[in-house]
């Protein structure tokens, strides 16, 4: 499914930069995220607005970060995230990108 | 276009679709994790943390000189829709709300109607040296290279307020940028501060970064600048200048960029703030360029240490270097002075004389007597840090 929308993306780009002349073709990053139960929901839900990036540069962080961050997400910049779904999306974080034990 | 054309264009944009489906970068790598390298549109060698809004920041190696070129120059948006093209047949600026004529003016009006100024001035994150906070803040995790220096050119705000004439009974002026949330319901950047404030004549709207127009990742093509304040107040790419009766009201101005109110702006980590302000100005800094952290030298030879200093307006007096953990300071040379906004250079020549590791630190004293302190509180947002930079390097 993946591979067959990219090209479309491209396409579209490709035929507005030609009608500008110079606008600012911005690179596209696909980035990889660990295996684990609610990996999907996390790319399903937290590219929407932004790119994972936000999600690795704060890796580390606890549980009761991660629950922060998720519901700052929900009730300040309004993502459509229902409260199981967010459960699991927190549980996904703090198990693959939580705190390491020292 | 026809399919040849279509992986041509794929080639030169240095984009390729790789196995799984997963997109390669221009060196032909999946990616797996940041921080990297990246050379991005504009822009050459800065350390990548997002893409989408672009997060780019500095290397720490090139605040070696006093101006930083724009393609060096470090990049940080919050919504993620930014501007990348922009017809200036078309674009205006619009200044309305409490003022006595709307007005909408071009390009070529704001460069003709009123009187051109250039100055250099720091432009600094706010979270800029998050990640030297213990505990990390949530944010984004900046070392030192959120910031940079450039010579900004353009023309004052003042003139441009004038212009339409601000009403009495205003408050505030809010800015606004061509950039937006792709989600419609997520609040839009914009921000505002007191009129007195915009009437300062050193606030001023920039159409030029270092004598070239301001780059799209920076801002173009009009940038909001005001020296010695943090960059949160230096709306990029703005479009629309609203002259207010009463206070600006949304997330970005009730819950964003604040600090504890209190002496040292500090509170226990995880402690909430009671009492909140905006953050505004910038505090004295200096930070080292050079050498690289963990460098080898030898015995007997001499070492080039450099950087940058620069304070919220009153200028560095002195840049103060120690080698042996704080106890003893020597002064650095001083680079000419660029304004007092600009970053300062600094070196100094150090001389290895015994083997070990050597504990070199920097500390920025500014002319009204405020210098780096050892230590800096915690605050929430992970907000000016200016602790005395320290770097170790290892003599053989
Ligand atoms: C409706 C849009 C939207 C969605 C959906 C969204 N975010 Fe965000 N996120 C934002 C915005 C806006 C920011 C602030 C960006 C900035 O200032 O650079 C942000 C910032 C962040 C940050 C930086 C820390 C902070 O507090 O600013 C993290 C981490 C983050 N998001 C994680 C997530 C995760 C995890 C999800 C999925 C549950 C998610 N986001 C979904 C809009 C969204």
């Amino acid at each position: 499914m993946r591979i067959l929308t990219l090209p479309f993306l491209f396409i579209f780009t490709f035929s507005i930069a030609a009608e500008t002349g110079n606008k600012l073709n911005l690179p596209i990053y696909q980035y990889k995220l660990k295996d684990g139960r609610g990996r999907e929901l996390v790319e399903m839900y937290c590219q929407m607005c932004h790119s994972v990036g936000y999600i690795l540069n704060n890796s580390g962080a606890d549980k009761r970060t991660w629950e922060h961050i998720v519901n700052h997400m929900i009730n300040d910049f309004k993502a459509p995230i229902d409260k199981e779904t967010a459960e699991k999306i927190v549980d996904y974080l703090s198990k693959e990108y939580g705190k390491v034990e020292k | 276009m026809n399919r040849r054309d279509f992986f041509k264009g794929l080639a030169l944009s240095g984009l390729s679709v790789g196995l799984g489906g997963y997109i390669s970068n221009s060196n032909g790598q999946t990616v797996y994790n940041y921080p990297l390298r990246t050379n991005f549109p504009e822009k050459k060698n800065l350390i990548l943390y997002s893409e989408r809004p672009p997060l780019l920041e500095t290397p720490r190696e090139f605040f070696d000189r006093a101006i930083t070129p724009n393609e060096l120059f470090f990049v940080r948006w919050h919504l993620s829709d930014i501007p990348t093209f922009v017809d200036l047949k078309s674009w205006r600026l619009k200044i309305n709300g409490n003022v006595n004529k709307h007005v909408e003016l071009s390009m070529d009006e704001l460069k003709t109607k009123f009187e051109p100024v250039s100055f250099y001035a720091v432009l600094q994150c706010s979270g800029n040296g998050r990640n030297f906070f213990n505990p990390k803040p949530k944010g984004i995790h900046w070392n030192h290279g959120a910031m940079g220096n450039a010579l900004w050119t353009g023309i004052r705000l003042k003139d441009v307020l004038e212009y339409a004439g601000i009403r009495t009974g205003s408050i505030e002026v809010a800015f606004n940028g061509l950039d937006k949330a792709p989600y419609p319901e997520t609040p839009d950047y914009i921000r505002s501060f007191p009129v007195e404030k915009c009437l300062d004549e050193s606030v001023i709207l920039a159409y030029e970064m270092n004598g070239e127009p301001i780059p799209y990742l920076n801002g173009f093509p009009l940038r909001l600048i005001v020296p010695g304040w943090y960059a949160t107040h230096w709306i990029k790419s703005v479009s629309e200048i609203t002259v207010l009766d009463k206070p600006l009201k949304n997330f970005w101005m009730e819950k964003a960029y604040k600090l504890p109110d209190n002496e040292c702006e500090c509170v226990k980590p995880g402690e909430k703030i009671k009492k909140k302000k905006v953050i505004t100005t910038m505090n004295v800094k200096s930070i080292i360029a050079k050498p690289k952290e963990n460098a080898v030298f030898r015995v007997g030879d001499t070492v080039k240490v450099s950087g940058v200093a620069f304070d919220y307006g009153s200028g560095i007096k002195d840049v103060l270097v120690s080698i042996d953990g704080g106890k003893s300071w020597k002064r650095a040379n001083l680079g000419p002075e660029l304004g007092r906004y600009s970053f300062r250079e600094w070196f100094i020549f150090v001389k290895t004389e015994t083997p070990g590791n050597i504990t070199v630190m920097s500390r920025a004293v500014n002319k009204d007597g405020h210098m780096q302190p050892f230590k800096v509180g915690w605050n929430p947002g992970g907000y000016k840090w200016n602790a005395i930079d320290t770097i170790n390097i290892t003599v053989l």
